[in-house]
C-alpha cells in the first residue's frame, strides 16, 4: 500500500487511537506497540476489497483530520494527549447523535477487532483451542482434550 | 473440475446447457441436480476455493479474504446493521454455524396462501428437506462437544421457561473449535463444498471460481448466458472477461447478487425486482459467570429454542471469534484489560426474530448492492420483550452481570429489578448492536405478477430460459436458520428444471 497523504493521515490516526486505547500496563497485557497494531491494521487494510478499504480509510482520516469537529476543542486527532483521545473516543461512542456514536463504535470495534487478533492478546484472555491450525499464522495454544476431558452436565 | 483463479485468470469462453451463478447453499444444490439430470452445467463463483490450510482464526484477515466486502457489507435505514455473506466457493455455508431447520408449518401455511404457491404445502417438499438433510449428514449437535458455554445457554432457557434443545446442524464428527464462522479447518461441517458440489462435479460439472458475473445474455426475450470478470482474489484486480453461453441460465448468487445482477442486465421485473427485502432481526446477552466457562470451545452454536411466546422468535447460544465477538466487548483504555480477564466467564444467548421489516435493494454503480431495511418500532419492542427472558435466565443461572450492549441502558444488568429497563420502550433500532446475516425476497416468488418478478416456478418474468432459485425467491422471512429452506427450495425448483423425479 502506497503512503500518500491521506495514508499517512490514517496511519497518525491508527497509531494514536491505539497508543489511547491500549496503553502500557503492569496486568500483563500487551500495549499498542507490542500488539503491532499500527502494522497489522494496516495489512489488514491492504487485504480489504478496494471499497471497504477506502470506507475503513475514511473512518480513520476523518478521525485524524475532523475530531475538532467531532469534539469542539480538540485539536488534531494525533497531537494531541492520550488522555484527551480517549476522553473524546469515549464520548463518541456514548454520544446521543446516532451518527457520532456509529462513528466511535466503528473505530472501537476496528480498533479492538485488531488487539485480539495479536496471539499475546489472545494468551492474555485465555484463549485456547481444541484443535490444531498448523498453517494459521494465529497461533493459539491447543487443549485436544478439553471437551473430553469434562463431563458434560446432564450425561450419567 | 474446479478451476481456480491461475486456470482461468486469462478469461474464458465456455458453452453448456446450463450455468449456475453461485456456488453456495441453492447453486450448489442445483449444480449437483442439473449435472444428474445429464446437463453439462458450469458453475461461475466469484470467491476463491478456501483450503483448510487458507482458513485462520484471525478473523478480520479472514474476513478480509472471504466475505464479501470484507465482512464489512451494511444495511442502512433503521440502522446501520452488519449483514454477512460469504465470498468463496460453497459460499455462506462454508462460514456459517451450519444450523439446519426445517421451515415450519405455519410459514409454509403463509407463504402458500398470500402468495399462490401450493406447492409448498406439498409432500415433495418434504421429500426435498428430506434429500438435503441426508446428503449434509443433519444430525442433533452431541452434547460431548457443546462445553460450558453451550450448557449454561441451555440452562439459562430453561431457567426461563425456554425449553431448549441440541441443534440440529450440517457437521459430522464436530470438534467442537467454534470455528464455523472462519471455517472448520478439521472439515467436520458439512458445507456444500464439501456435501454437494462433489456431486456436481461427479457428473461433469465444471466449477469456475474467481469469476465475477456482471451480465446477463440476452437475445430478445430469451437468456442466453452470463458474462463478467475473472478477479485475483488476493489484489481483487480484474484480469480478464468471461462467458458462459447457456440456454439456462440459474440465478444463486444471494439476496443481494442476484437482484443486482438483474438490475445491471436491465432485468426489472416490472419495477419489482429489488423491491421488497426482509430480514432477521436480533439482540444479544452476554452473560458473565464466576465460573470458568471458557467460551472458545464447544460447538459454535449448539443449543436453541423456538419461543412459544412470540411467534417468529427463536433463541440460540452463540460464539465466534474471539477477536470479533469481543470488539465491542467493555470498557476503553487500561480498564479494558481488566474486563478481557471476564471473557473466561462469558456465555451469550441471542434472540433472532422474523419482524415486520421491509426494505429494498438497489444497484450501486460500482455494481455492488446498496441494501435498505426499516424496522417498525413495535418489532424492535417485541425483540426487547424476547430480550428479556434471556438476561433473567442468565442471571438465574449464576450470571454475576449480564451485558447487552444497548445504547441507553445500564452497561451491566446485576438483578432481575435491573431488567425492565429492557422493556421500557425506550431502546430504538438505532441502539441495538444487532447483525442481520438472515436475509430474503429481494426477488419475491409469487403468482402474483404484481407482487413478485419470479413465478412459481422460479422463472423470472419476461425472460425464458432465466430461474432464481436462492433466498431471493422467499416471500418474506423463514423465521428458522433459511439455509435448509434455501436448499430445498434450490433442490426442489431444479429437479424440476432437469426433469427429476421429485
Amino acid at each position: 500500500m502506497g503512503d500518500g497523504f491521506w495514508m499517512r493521515r490514517a496511519t497518525d490516526a491508527i497509531a494514536a487511537a491505539a497508543e489511547a486505547l491500549f496503553p502500557p500496563n503492569d496486568r500483563g497485557a500487551p500495549d499498542w506497540l507490542s500488539a503491532d497494531m499500527v502494522r497489522r491494521t494496516r495489512r489488514w487494510l491492504s487485504e480489504l476489497p478496494p471499497e471497504s478499504r477506502r470506507l475503513v480509510t475514511l473512518l480513520f482520516v476523518a478521525t485524524e483530520l475532523a475530531a475538532p469537529l467531532l469534539m469542539p476543542a480538540l485539536g488534531r486527532f494525533s497531537r494531541t494527549s492520550p488522555r484527551r483521545r480517549l476522553r473524546a473516543m469515549q464520548r463518541w461512542c456514548d454520544s446521543r447523535f446516532a451518527p457520532l456514536r456509529f462513528f466511535g463504535t466503528a473505530l472501537e470495534s476496528t480498533m479492538k477487532m485488531m488487539y485480539l487478533s495479536h496471539p499475546d492478546s489472545m494468551r492474555y484472555v485465555g484463549v485456547y483451542k481444541t484443535t490444531a491450525h498448523p498453517d494459521d499464522p494465529l497461533q493459539v495454544e491447543v487443549r485436544p482434550d478439553a471437551l473430553s476431558a469434562r463431563t458434560p452436565a446432564g450425561s450419567p | 473440475m474446479i478451476e481456480r483463479f491461475d486456470s482461468v485468470r486469462q478469461g474464458y469462453a465456455l458453452e453448456a446447457d446450463a450455468v449456475v451463478v453461485g456456488s453456495g447453499a441453492a447453486g450448489a444444490v442445483a449444480a449437483a441436480n442439473l449435472a444428474e439430470a445429464g446437463l453439462r452445467t458450469v458453475v461461475v463463483e466469484a470467491g476463491p476455493p478456501v483450503d483448510p490450510s487458507d482458513m485462520s482464526r484471525d478473523g478480520p484477515r479472514f474476513m478480509a479474504r472471504y466475505y464479501w466486502e470484507g465482512g464489512l457489507r451494511m444495511l442502512t435505514g433503521s440502522a446501520p446493521i452488519p449483514t454477512m455473506q460469504g465470498r468463496c466457493l460453497g459460499g455462506s455455508t462454508v462460514v456459517n454455524s451450519a444450523i439446519m431447520l426445517p421451515l415450519p408449518r405455519w410459514v409454509r401455511e403463509e407463504w402458500a396462501a398470500e402468495e399462490g404457491l401450493p406447492w409448498l404445502l406439498e409432500p415433495a417438499l418434504d421429500r426435498a428437506f428430506e434429500r438435503v438433510f441426508a446428503r449434509c449428514k443433519v444430525a442433533p449437535t452431541p452434547m460431548t462437544v457443546m462445553g460450558r458455554r453451550n450448557e449454561l445457554a441451555l440452562e439459562a432457557l430453561a431457567a426461563a421457561g425456554i425449553p431448549a434443545g441440541p441443534l440440529p446442524r450440517a457437521v459430522e464428527g464436530c470438534e467442537g473449535a467454534a470455528d464455523c464462522i472462519t471455517g472448520c479447518a478439521g472439515g467436520r461441517k458439512q458445507s456444500v463444498d464439501r456435501s454437494y458440489l462433489p456431486h456436481a462435479l461427479r457428473d461433469g460439472a465444471r466449477v469456475m471460481t474467481c469469476s465475477e458475473v456482471d451480465g446477463i445474455l440476452t437475445e430478445g426475450a430469451r437468456a442466453t448466458g452470463v458474462t463478467g470478470w475473472v478477479v485475483d482474489p488476493v489484489t481483487r484486480e480484474r484480469t480478464a472477461r468471461f462467458s458462459v453461453r447457456a440456454p439456462k441460465v440459474i440465478l444463486a448468487a444471494g439476496v443481494m447478487a442476484s437482484p443486482v445482477l438483474l438490475l445491471r442486465s436491465g432485468i426489472r421485473g416490472g419495477g419489482r425486482v429489488g423491491a421488497t427485502l426482509y430480514a432477521h432481526i436480533g439482540a444479544g446477552a452476554m452473560g458473565v459467570m464466576e465460573e470458568v466457562v471458557d467460551p472458545w470451545i464447544g460447538a459454535t452454536q449448539g443449543v436453541g429454542a423456538i419461543s412459544a411466546e412470540i411467534r417468529g422468535m427463536k433463541y440460540e447460544s452463540l460464539w465466534a471469534a474471539t477477536n470479533l465477538i469481543a470488539a465491542r466487548w467493555g470498557a476503553l483504555g487500561a480498564r479494558f484489560y481488566d474486563q478481557l480477564q471476564d471473557l473466561r466467564h462469558a456465555t451469550v444467548v441471542v434472540v433472532v426474530y422474523r419482524g415486520a421489516v421491509h426494505g429494498r435493494v438497489r444497484a450501486r454503480r460500482n455494481g455492488l448492492p446498496a441494501m435498505k431495511l426499516t424496522i417498525p418500532q413495535s418489532e424492535i419492542d417485541t425483540t426487547m420483550r424476547g430480550l428479556r427472558p434471556a438476561v433473567e435466565g442468565l442471571l438465574a443461572v449464576g450470571a454475576r452481570y449480564v451485558t447487552t450492549s444497548i445504547h441507553g441502558l445500564p452497561k451491566t444488568i446485576r438483578s432481575p429489578a435491573e431488567v425492565d429497563a429492557l422493556v421500557s420502550g425506550r431502546v430504538r433500532a438505532r441502539d441495538i448492536p444487532m447483525t442481520a446475516n438472515h436475509v430474503f425476497g429481494s426477488c419475491r416468488m409469487s403468482a402474483d405478477p404484481r407482487r413478485g418478478p419470479v413465478d412459481p416456478e422460479g422463472r423470472v418474468r419476461g425472460v425464458d430460459g432465466l430461474w432464481v432459485v436462492d433466498t431471493s425467491v422467499f416471500p418474506s422471512g423463514s423465521a428458522v436458520n433459511p439455509q435448509a429452506t434455501c436448499m430445498a427450495v434450490s433442490d426442489l425448483l431444479t429437479r424440476r428444471i432437469g426433469g427429476l423425479t421429485t
